[in-house]
């Protein structure tokens, strides 16, 4: 792996470590003023929602199933339109998606008919590259996400982590300036999972897209965030924004995380009295159920 | 078990009640089927049929392919045209001849296009099926990836299609086969249709059992060798069944 | 066959036209006396001879076509016990005026191997035309001419006289004139050689009942006429107008004579056109009953 780690920092109080997200000065990426939305069976997804997110961060959209975080997400996609408010990307409204942002599913959304390379150069072809160069710049991310040597595999050729690199190597490749991902690590197996998170950071690090990263998981938006956004359910509103300083690479066995772990799961409780968790304070899941999706409306 | 039904055949028609002269035996019908495949009449009206009907059925799967995909992606033009598309479908294709024969006269269009309306409307049907039973994620992956236009429906659209497609396929080319058939036992000259009809005015049973046979074979063996092996590959390809 | 019962077969048609008259009259039933006559009326050959064969009918009006092909295919389990009509049938052509201007062209005739089909492709083959001979139903054939689509047709009447009328055709071969005497069979009644042996008086009661109504159609061509085309359009629906009828009777004759050499010749032609296997056709007609 050829992404440099930050250097570890010694700090002495937890509290220090997670603290209101601060006013930043510097240009917003995205702006998203006042948005509501309302499905038309008339449940209540999003009200007035205000968030601003600046070039560069990696902000986890952390609630409950059902908060309306991934109708947010898809709307600042452009693959849903809310009812009212506004997105505003780079200065410009959003009406539909765009090639400075790109979306990664729940599922890895392959192609089954394609290869691995042929989801990549399939998709890279569409943004105008050559042949060779969507071949060169297919395998290099395939390389990235250690995929050598299954160029060639069909999506049900390989397991779930797999496919799941497949869809990062391929949504890299498109080199967008914006990541928005929904839970897409969600159905993976605890391992592979780690493997993912490491794998995430260390392109982040390198990169510094701008990335929102949607979730249910206390434990992975403490793992993965800069800045976690708490939303709260029935109607999806923003309940907290925090900024979480701890070093990086983050470790979960270190006594600082678990304690920050237990001190977020704390909050998300009182902020939804009517759906209390699971699972222990440790284990961190908000609920069990199945993530909210786009025409979920639930 | 085909033998014995075989057996079964040959001492029913020797020895029941009914006329050999109508219910003729597996041997006869054999000798019937030998002597037409040695003078070329099944040769010739079996050319004639499939070319025919290899016409009339390419016709409905270039009109048929895009007009599912558009009814599917289309919402007012759904609205406007899938309501004649299922009340058409439940017309038998036959009752097209006449109209066919007014029309056309009495020319190779006339057959083409009972054929046509006997496969288009099914080959719509399932091609439409096929893009409703599309997982939505692909179609916002391809959103979201930028991938529009004749890229999106040549590349995405129909290749996530096309397990719905290639039923659409088979359903099509057995429906043309059958409309076929029909038409051919009712007016057109030649094909395997008429050799049938030509056995029951002349009061030869065993050439109309014969014509059955080989008629029965030709759907067997195209369903076995072009679209059952289709499917498996689709089926292979797109991670739907488990290869071996 | 059934104790007590005679089942006949006929066509809605005006060859059929003592078969016609005497079920609606009561002719047959009166001639049968106890046995009860079941009539069933069919629209082509093929179907008519199928059930004679199949046992559903002990005698029928047909074709001389199918009732030749009957005899072959059954190796003689039917017989022509007489004949019913003569002539009634030609080469109607929409443009042609010559047989030549027919090559290349589309002719039709009603059914492949009936009396016209044989005549037409026998016609043809003497005289060296290749014309595209398509089977054809008798209204498609009317439908078809009138539309263009078709060049020429050998029919029986009285669609001979239809085409003449509605589809603007005309007569370019009368049927009449390729035969000795002007006289060939155009339908014939068919029986059962079981039902003529084992039910002889009702075999004998019905052509009895055929020979009255021959008799008295040529006693009174013009009411026997109009009484067949009643009972016509009682079946059809349609009677035929006085001018269609007129003019498909003048080139018909009803009589009992089975003319049997001009059947066995038609017989040959068919054998000659590949449509039946070679037979020995001498025992075709049974006349002992006329």
């Amino acid at each position: 792996m050829h992404f440099r780690w930050p250097a570890r920092r010694a700090t002495s109080r937890p509290e220090h470590y997670l603290a209101p997200a601060r006013q930043r000065d510097g240009p917003t990426k995205i702006s998203v003023s006042r948005v509501s939305h309302r499905y038309e069976n008339g449940v209540e997804a999003l009200r007035q929602v205000d968030l601003e997110i600046h070039p560069g961060q990696l902000v986890c959209l952390l609630g409950p199933s059902g908060c309306g975080k991934s109708t947010l997400l898809y709307a600042i996609g452009g693959l849903a339109r809310p009812t009212e408010g506004e997105i505003i990307l780079d200065g410009a409204p959003v009406h539909k998606p765009g090639p400075e942002r790109l979306l990664m599913f729940q599922e890895a959304a392959l192609f089954p008919w394609l290869t691995a390379r042929q989801n990549v150069t399939f998709a890279l072809r569409s943004k105008g590259l050559s042949r060779k160069a969507a071949r060169a710049t297919a395998d290099r991310f395939l390389a990235e996400v250690k995929l050598q040597g299954f160029e060639d595999s069909l999506p049900h050729q390989l397991s779930g982590g797999m496919r799941m690199r497949v869809s990062l190597a391929r949504a890299l490749a498109m080199d967008p300036e914006v990541l928005l991902m929904d839970e897409p690590f969600a159905p993976l197996d605890a391992q592979t999972r780690s493997e993912m998170h490491q794998l995430l950071q260390a392109i982040w690090s390198a990169t510094h897209k701008t990335v929102i990263f949607v979730t249910h998981d206390v434990r992975e938006a403490l793992l993965l965030g800069d800045r976690i956004v708490v939303m709260s359910g029935r109607p999806g509103r923003i309940a907290q924004d925090l900024e979480v300083r701890l070093p990086r690479p983050r470790d979960p066995e270190d006594e600082r995380w678990v304690q920050l772990a237990r001190h977020v799961q704390t909050l998300l409780r009182s902020e939804s009295p009517h759906e209390p968790p699971k699972g222990n304070a440790s284990e961190a899941g908000i609920g069990p159920t199945p993530p909210d999706h786009l025409g979920g409306g639930g | 078990m085909g033998l014995l039904l075989l057996i079964i055949w040959e001492v029913a028609a020797r020895f029941g009640p009914w006329p050999e002269l109508l219910f003729p035996g597996p041997g006869a019908v054999a000798k019937s089927l030998f002597e037409i495949s040695i003078d070329g009449r099944l040769l010739t009206g079996t050319g004639r049929s499939l070319s025919r009907l290899l016409k009339g059925y390419a016709l409905s799967v270039a009109v048929g392919i895009p007009l599912g995909l558009v009814t599917a992606r289309v919402s007012f033009f759904a609205k406007a045209v899938k309501p004649w598309i299922l009340g058409l479908q439940a017309l038998p294709s036959i009752c097209w001849l006449p109209l066919a024969l007014l029309w056309f006269g009495l020319s190779e269009a006339a057959i083409l296009f009972v054929v046509v309306m006997g496969s288009l409307l099914a080959v719509a049907i399932a091609a439409e099926d096929g893009v409703k039973a599309i997982q939505p994620q692909l179609l916002s992956a391809a959103a979201t990836l930028g991938i529009r236009g004749p890229r999106f429906y040549l590349g995405v659209l129909v290749p996530a299609a096309f397990p719905g497609i290639v039923t659409g396929l088979k359903l099509g080319w057995s429906f043309a086969w059958r409309a076929l058939m029909a038409g051919e036992l009712l007016f057109v000259s030649g094909g395997l249709g008429q050799l049938l009809t030509f056995g029951r005015d002349l009061l030869d049973v065993p050439l109309v059992m014969a014509v059955m046979v080989a008629i029965v074979a030709i759907g067997i063996l195209t369903d076995r060798v072009v679209f059952r092996g289709l499917e498996m590959r689709v089926r292979r390809r797109w991670g739907l069944a488990h290869s071996r | 066959m059934r104790q007590g019962e005679l089942r006949l077969g006929y066509f809605p048609n005006i060859t059929h036209a003592q078969a016609l008259v005497g079920v609606r009259d009561g002719t047959f039933s009166r001639a049968l006396g106890a046995t009860r006559l079941v009539a069933r009326t069919f629209n082509a050959g093929p179907a008519a001879v199928e059930a004679l064969i199949a046992g559903s009918l002990d005698a029928t009006y047909v074709g001389n076509g199918p009732a030749l092909v009957a005899y072959v295919r059954s190796k003689g389990a039917v017989v022509v016990v007489a004949g019913a009509a003569s002539g009634g049938a030609g080469l109607f052509s929409r443009t042609a005026l010559a047989p030549e201007a027919l090559a290349g062209a589309k002719v039709a005739s009603p059914q492949l191997g009936n009396s016209q089909d044989v005549a037409l492709r026998h016609w043809l083959k003497s005289r060296g035309i290749a014309s595209e001979v398509i089977p054809l139903s008798n209204p498609d054939i009317l439908a078809m001419m009138r539309f263009g689509a078709l060049e020429a047709a050998w029919v029986p009447e009285p669609w001979g006289a239809r085409l003449r009328a509605e589809a603007g055709a005309h007569l370019l071969v009368d049927e009449r004139d390729l035969w000795e005497g002007g006289r060939f069979p155009t339908t014939v009644l068919l029986m059962t050689r079981r039902f003529l042996t084992e039910r002889r008086k009702d075999a004998q009661a019905l052509v009895s009942a055929h020979l009255e109504l021959t008799a008295r159609s040529r006693q009174q061509p013009e009411a026997f006429a109009a009484e067949a085309n009643r009972a016509y359009g009682e079946l059809t629906g349609h009677p035929l107008p006085q001018g269609v009828l007129q003019e498909a009777f003048s080139r018909m004759e009803l009589l009992a004579d089975p003319l049997e050499p001009a059947l066995i010749q038609s017989g040959r032609h068919a054998i000659e056109l590949g449509y039946l296997p070679e037979s020995e056709l001498s025992g075709l007609v049974d006349s002992s009953l006329l």
